[in-house]
């Protein structure tokens, strides 16, 4: 069991979220940085669809009330258990009444919180995430608050002595920190844009702006105008969608996004990179780079496989230890 | 006259702890010379065994993390018992090698990046006074 000392901001439980309830108005919803969710499940043997703690902001503070094998993955926010530091993207065990903390945010946007087993909250529709706009699902529908307790569904696992980690994956783009590469694919309306909005859609480097979160971001530029004006019956939008509404900047809709939107779509950040346009902070910038269907394709069954491999490579190490033991 | 190179003593003090040399002289030509002696503590402080940190598995090894600005630990560093001094890299799982012991790193034994077994010496280790 662990008990919230403190949280900023709307920290949630996480998993995948739904899947196949779109036609009934119900958001994808789950983790923003799906990579980082299912490396942290990965590292201390859960399920894929464990349920895991999003932070959003930081500090947060949690207590240990019994062992437990915990991991934290995502932002790198100069973790500490009992103030000693812990290494990004690790899992090892805590001892009752030790205190984890995240600090000061050094790489990254949103940090994740895995317990063994997985967070024992109700599932919900078959997902365990919060769904903040219809309040339900995670805990209570709302996010975590001080004084809150959470089981987990396991205690322990089987870990190495000092932990085991995982190596994040590197950025698409080296050079300037502050420029995230996303792979974009065009998208139903890209066509109607003008050649010079296209052009800048490309060339630019887009400023998320400070009305950015989990349902969407912002981003600050010049408007991309469309060649004709053109109005659209709502249709169905996923999380990654860019749409230009009344030829103003681009905004994406992201995980807790409405499964329903009208303004003209330029393009689509394809789904192996969501994780990487969650970890973008206010203050960075987009830079999108065009692929096409088969690179979308070829994107996520690359992302799959280093989750698969690193679990693999996880797996056979707590075998060996379970063997030695 | 320029100002004295404390550093270069420091590392000559660190080969005499190394070697178990109580003094040594040094001398370049007549009337240049130095002689510096550690304090006489019983060679207790002199003889104290330095202890192998052993691999605690296999793997490349690793001093910094990969994005980390820093290594874990260098040279003349203080380290406490249960401290992450490295890692071992296996593919894309990384796990941790701990110092046994509160105590200073003398020695880095292994090379950033070699193949690393099990039980291989990695790092020595002089143990904190008691």
């Amino acid at each position: 069991m662990i008990t919230v000392l403190s949280a900023h901001g709307p920290v949630t439980i996480q998993d995948r979220g739904w899947i196949g309830y779109y036609r009934d108005g119900v958001s994808r919803s789950g983790a923003m940085d799906r990579l980082a969710l299912a490396l942290g499940n990965a590292l201390l043997g859960n399920a894929p669809d464990a349920a895991c703690i999003e932070v959003p902001l930081t500090p947060l503070r949690l207590r240990f009330d019994t062992d437990l094998a915990f991991a934290i993955a995502g932002a790198d926010c100069g973790a500490t258990l009992d103030g000693k530091a812990l290494s990004p993207y690790w899992a090892t065990t805590a001892r009752a009444g030790q205190v984890l903390s995240l600090g000061k945010v050094r790489w990254g946007s949103f940090a994740y919180v895995a317990l063994a087993g997985g967070i024992d909250v109700p599932s919900v529709l078959g997902a365990r995430s919060t769904h903040l706009r219809g309040g339900f699902g995670g805990l209570e529908g709302r996010p975590l608050r001080t004084g809150d307790t959470l089981r987990s569904l396991r205690s322990e696992t089987v870990l190495p002595r000092g932990g085991i980690g995982t190596l994040p994956l590197p950025p698409l783009r080296s050079g300037d920190d502050d420029t995230i590469g996303v792979r974009v694919l065009p998208a139903g309306e890209y066509e109607l844009f003008t050649a010079a909005a296209r052009t800048m859609l490309w060339q630019l480097a887009w400023p998320v702006s400070r009305q950015s979160n989990r349902t969407g971001y912002r981003l600050d530029g010049p408007p991309l105008p469309m060649s004709t004006r053109m109005e659209m019956r709502s249709h169905g939008v996923v999380p990654g969608t860019i749409q230009v509404p009344g030829g103003g900047p681009p905004i994406i809709q992201l995980a807790d996004a409405a499964t329903m939107g009208g303004y003209p779509k330029i393009g689509a950040i394809i789904e192996a990179d969501l994780w990487r346009t969650a970890q973008v902070r206010y203050g960075q910038k987009l830079k999108f780079i065009e692929v096409d269907y088969a690179g979308a394709v070829a994107a996520l069954n690359e992302l799959e496989a280093y989750i698969a491999e690193c679990t693999a490579v996880i797996d056979s190490t707590r075998r060996a230890l379970a063997r030695a033991a | 006259m320029s100002k004295p190179d404390t550093e270069q003593l420091d590392r000559l003090i660190e080969w005499m702890r190394e070697g178990g040399f109580q003094r040594l002289t040094y001398s370049k030509g007549k009337g240049k010379s130095i002689t510096l002696a550690l304090p006489d503590t019983g060679g207790a402080a002199v003889a104290r065994p330095l202890r192998t940190i052993l691999s605690p598995g296999m793997g490349i090894f690793t001093l910094r993390h990969p994005v980390a600005a820093a290594p874990y630990v260098g040279v003349g560093q203080k380290v406490a018992a249960g401290e992450v001094v490295a890692l071992l890299a296996v593919g894309p799982v990384l796990t941790a090698v701990e110092s046994p012991c509160d105590g200073v790193v003398r020695r880095v034994l292994a090379e950033e990046g070699a193949v690393i077994g099990y039980e291989d010496p990695l790092f020595e280790i002089e143990p904190a006074g008691v």
